[in-house]
């Protein structure tokens, strides 16, 4: 923890240094009446083509080009600095144009895209730790597939071992669509256990009706129930910190290209700054 | 909560994850992917459950605990499995979902913005914002202001590559603002010359410092107006910002470029040097005489004595003086018409001893007598006459030999000078003659020949319009009736006719008056009234002419014409025009000359090369296109006035000031300054310690574009 409150404490005091030294340097390019506009305009493409790169730095683990960890160290720190060289450029005022304001928009939603991927992974990640055990994402359904089986073959059995028909009637009116897919997932990002306390409830609620190798056959039901729905909950927050780059990514292609429309606009509009 | 492990970490019992590969067997979810996985473009691999491998004589099923261990049935004889694995149709990994939206997204972005280059509304779209009122009333489309507005797509690229290949913004720029001159890109617009004294007097102000964070920027950065570079428009106008205002500037920003800075208009900035008089009036007012005596008791209400006068322009931005007619005419009228003096004399026939010369044996022919003879009469010819004479050389030098020499009393003249007095005489005759018989024609070839060193033609066609050859040929009608059979008669080397030398007027022996009143007294009866304001003066043998009301059209352009003539300054005595253009112009700028136009309007400087001179004929008249480096708005400042009102800023100055006689109402010095700058304002210049009482940052503002105009023309 000493290490990661350093290391958080160096990078914002760099991150600080760094937004006021360009709001100063702005300030006193603009004094002087150079154009701060395509200044911090080519450093915010820059730092957006550097940002990107940080994808393909994923996938090309090969590449002797310093570990993911550090990379997105700089990914959110230099996404915040990106946020000043933003408004700089757009000289703190809402734009105007339709395309500015497409563009504008874009920035912003993959600015606050990344935000929110922040907290989620920060959130989220240490949430992953208090249930259940460390479960590879891809293999989510088949391990669902696996634990249905499992508690499909048990009613089974006890249905051909014993003459009562209760314990697969309750898994067939009940249990069956809670195993069959991936149930509950907002109330598990939401930290709820209220759908499977209910659950487990109505499972208690049988047992004053139910002999004794019923209830202990319920029993053993619960406990499948209890490590499908820590599977859930596991498929909840994987799969959120996996989709919300659907949004940033894809997006920040977007912006990328728009940005390179924008500065073919303003390079052939300016007519060089003459 | 369970703490068990949802899965076994037996690789035996677990199928191979390929999370990072684009195609995932689509039994995956059922639980029993194949071994082999889908292949690269997501196409089936299924084959058999397993691959049987040989123990001696034996196939052994090879098949994973994961998908049920070694089956029953076993390898088939020839060693192959014998469970083919159903084919599945295999899904995309979670990355390659997000990689192919990614391309969809990009691809859709590319198309959003071919879409945007190829509409028709692209100008619209494209458009970073709207622009100010001003641009928006006249363009409607990108190509009114930029060069690759109208091109396409690749012009677009080609002008991003090589910006330099097309015209620059600013020229497109001054394509329209052509009111900004030849120098509109360079620092305030003036030349380079001119920004080079302007920095030299900028430099010998005391050192001043401005704010730290200006130093830092002139330090790191530079001034952009470096060696007086030119400057792009865009450099201050940043346009597409909506209504905002385009000329918008912080007082740093101004700065950037001047050696000498300040803090604030109430902290360094130079002291306001004789502003607002910091150039003579245009109309020479004597405010402390007229405030004081002539009217005071229009001081108990300062404000209306000042709009007696004074009248707002129609933007409440300047304080103009009424005309002539709402406010001096009711005391100065009279002045104008010249109703006691003579008036401007036209031509005029010096007086000439004609029984000297009879008696000599010069021949003169006809030529009026006067009586008596002390009326001096020297050897020179009216200005006017003199300067559209076709014989002008010969004139002055005739008239250089007889200087000194009164004409009327030719007693003790000698021979020579009697001979020289002769030819003077025959030269007013010819001159007469030739102006009368060519007419104007014939004075604009002259002028055009003579004068076109001094005039240009438009002055050399005002010139021939305004002489009033109607009243010469009276006036040689009245005393020289005979002079063209005289000319004609000489120049043939026939006999003179004889014609008998007559008094001009009986009553002419009545002038002994030496002053103006007297002279003005005999004038009425003794001239013959002709039309347009020309009087034959029978008394002094001359033509005259008196304005008949102010601005007199004819006496502002003899005026202007004499100074044109005279140039900047006086000419010297061995140019042929020096004698008459500076006669004339003394004539008409006299203290007591006809109109008394210099009495009140005074001379500037021009910029012509060779330092030209004009009169002032106006007062000083607001116009929408002047930009000088200072302006002042009195809108706002009339809006808050007090009891004290102008005078709050418009305080009288000392007496030594104001004792001047050049400010004297009456002073006959006034008229006889060479130029308006000899002119001395009474009022105090206003300070700038007034000015900053309300000028402050949080108050009136004192930003230095509300005083200062950049663009100087």
């Amino acid at each position: 923890m000493k290490r990661l409150a350093a290391r958080r404490t160096r990078n914002l005091t760099i991150l600080i240094v760094a937004v006021f030294a360009f709001l100063g340097c702005s300030a006193l390019a603009t004094i002087a009446l150079r154009d701060t506009a395509r200044l911090s305009g080519w450093l915010l493409l820059t730092l957006i083509i550097f940002l990107a790169a940080y994808n393909l730095r994923k996938k090309l683990p090969f590449l002797p080009l310093g570990s993911s960890a550090a990379w997105l160290q700089f990914h959110i720190y230099t996404g915040f600095f990106t946020a000043v060289a933003f408004g700089i450029h757009i000289a703190w005022r809402i734009p105007r144009g339709p395309f500015e304001i497409v563009l504008a928009a874009l920035y912003l939603t993959v600015f606050a895209s990344g935000v929110v991927g922040l907290f989620l992974s920060r959130s989220l990640a240490r949430r992953l730790t208090t249930r259940g055990d460390e479960v590879m994402f891809e293999r989510i359904p088949v391990y669902r597939r696996q634990l249905q089986h499992e508690v499909e073959t048990q009613v089974l059995a006890f249905l051909t071992a014993s003459d009562s028909s209760a314990v697969a009637q309750f898994y067939a009116d009940r249990l069956e669509p809670f195993f069959s897919r991936t149930r509950h997932f907002w109330q598990h990002l939401a930290q709820s256990n209220r759908p499977c306390v209910a659950l487990l409830n109505e499972i208690s609620s049988y047992d004053r009706y139910l002999n004794a190798d019923e209830r202990e056959a319920m029993q053993r039901l619960a406990k499948q129930v209890r490590k499908k729905d820590d599977l859930d909950y596991q498929f909840a927050l994987q799969a959120t910190l996996k989709y919300w780059l659907f949004g940033h990514v894809p997006l920040t292609y977007a912006l990328l290209a728009f940005a390179v429309f924008h500065l073919l606009l303003v390079s052939a509009f300016s007519g060089g700054g003459r | 909560m369970s703490n068990e492990p949802s899965h076994a970490a037996n690789f035996d019992e677990n199928d191979y994850a390929r999370p990072n590969q684009a195609w995932i067997c689509g039994w995956a979810a059922e639980g029993h992917a194949c071994p082999l996985g889908p292949a690269r473009l997501g196409v089936c691999r299924s084959a058999y459950e397993c691959a049987p491998y040989r123990e001696g004589d034996t196939w052994v099923c090879a098949r994973m605990q994961a998908h049920g261990g070694p089956c029953d049935a076993g390898p088939l004889p020839d060693g192959s499995c014998c469970r083919a694995i159903q084919k599945c149709q295999p899904v995309r990994s979670v990355m390659s979902r997000r990689g192919v939206m990614s391309l969809c997204v990009f691809a859709a972005a590319v198309g959003t913005a071919m879409m945007m280059v190829a509409t028709p509304g692209r100008s619209r779209l494209i458009s970073p914002g709207p622009l100010i009122s001003a641009h928006r009333q006249t363009v409607d489309h990108c190509e009114e202001c930029h060069a690759v507005g109208n091109g396409g797509l690749s012009d677009w690229v080609h002008a991003a590559l090589d910006p330099k290949a097309g015209p620059p913004q600013s020229a497109l720029c001054l394509e329209c603002h052509v009111e900004l001159g030849a120098n509109a890109l360079r620092p305030h617009s003036q030349s380079t010359s001119t920004l080079t004294a302007l920095a030299a007097k900028q430099a010998e102000r005391p050192p001043t410092s401005g704010s730290f964070p200006l130093a830092v920027a002139k330090a790191t950065f530079g001034s952009p107006a470096a060696s007086h570079a030119e400057l792009a428009c865009a450099t201050c106008h940043r346009e597409h910002h909506g209504p905002s205002d385009l000329t918008e500037l912080t007082n740093q920003q101004c700065q950037v470029c001047h050696s000498a800075t300040f803090h604030s208009f109430g902290n360094g900035h130079p002291a306001l040097s004789g502003y607002p008089y910091d150039r003579p009036t245009r109309i020479a007012f004597d405010h402390q005489t007229h405030y004081g005596i002539h009217f005071p008791t229009a001081g108990t209400e300062a404000q209306h004595a000042c709009r007696d006068c004074h009248v707002p322009d129609a933007a409440d931005r300047y304080m103009l003086a009424k005309p002539f007619e709402a406010t001096c005419a009711q005391c100065h009228q009279e002045q104008i018409e010249d109703a006691t003096l003579p008036g401007l004399a036209i031509a005029a026939l010096p007086a000439v001893d004609v029984e000297t010369l009879q008696g000599a044996g010069v021949e003169i022919g006809h030529w009026p007598t006067i009586y008596p003879r002390h009326v001096e009469a020297k050897a020179e010819l009216a200005p006017l006459l003199a300067l559209i004479s076709p014989q002008r050389d010969a004139l002055r030098n005739v008239e250089a030999k007889l200087a000194g020499l009164d004409l009327s009393d030719l007693r003790q003249a000698t021979s020579a000078q009697l001979r020289d007095v002769e030819t003077f005489v025959w030269l007013i005759k010819e001159s007469l003659v030739d102006i009368l018989a060519t007419g104007r024609p014939g004075l604009r070839a002259e002028a055009s020949q003579g004068l076109a060193e001094y005039l240009d033609s438009e002055q050399i066609e005002t010139l021939v319009r305004v002489v009033p050859l109607e009243g010469i040929a009276a006036m040689q009608e009245q005393w020289l009736p005979h002079v063209a059979e005289e000319v004609a008669a000489r120049r043939s080397g026939s006999p003179l006719p004889a014609v008998e030398n007559t008094d001009a007027e009986d009553t002419a022996a009545d002038i002994v008056a030496e002053d103006a009143a007297s002279v003005a007294a005999v004038d009425v009866q003794n001239s013959r009234l002709l039309p347009s304001g020309l009087a034959i003066h029978s008394p002094s043998l001359s033509l005259r002419y008196r304005p008949a009301r102010h601005a007199d059209p004819l006496l502002k352009t003899l005026l202007d014409l004499s100074l044109a003539l005279s140039g900047g300054a006086r000419r010297p005595a061995n140019d042929p025009v020096a004698a008459p253009s500076n006669a004339l112009y003394e004539a008409l700028a006299a203290s007591y000359s006809s109109g008394r136009c210099r009495k009140c309007h005074t001379v500037d400087q021009t910029s012509v090369s060779g330092g030209g001179r004009s009169i002032n004929w106006l007062t000083y008249q607001a116009s929408t296109t002047q930009h000088a480096f200072t302006r002042f708005n009195h809108a706002p400042h009339l809006a808050v006035q007090t009891n004290e009102a102008c005078s709050h800023c418009h305080g009288f100055a000392p007496a030594d000031v104001t004792d001047s006689p050049i400010l004297k109402t009456g002073s006959t010095a006034r008229a006889v300054v060479s130029a308006a700058r000899d002119f001395q304002h009474d009022f105090a210049p206003m300070t700038q310690a007034r000015c900053a009482e309300c000028h402050t940052k949080q108050s009136a503002g004192d930003r230095c574009t509300t005083c200062h105009n950049y663009h100087v023309r």
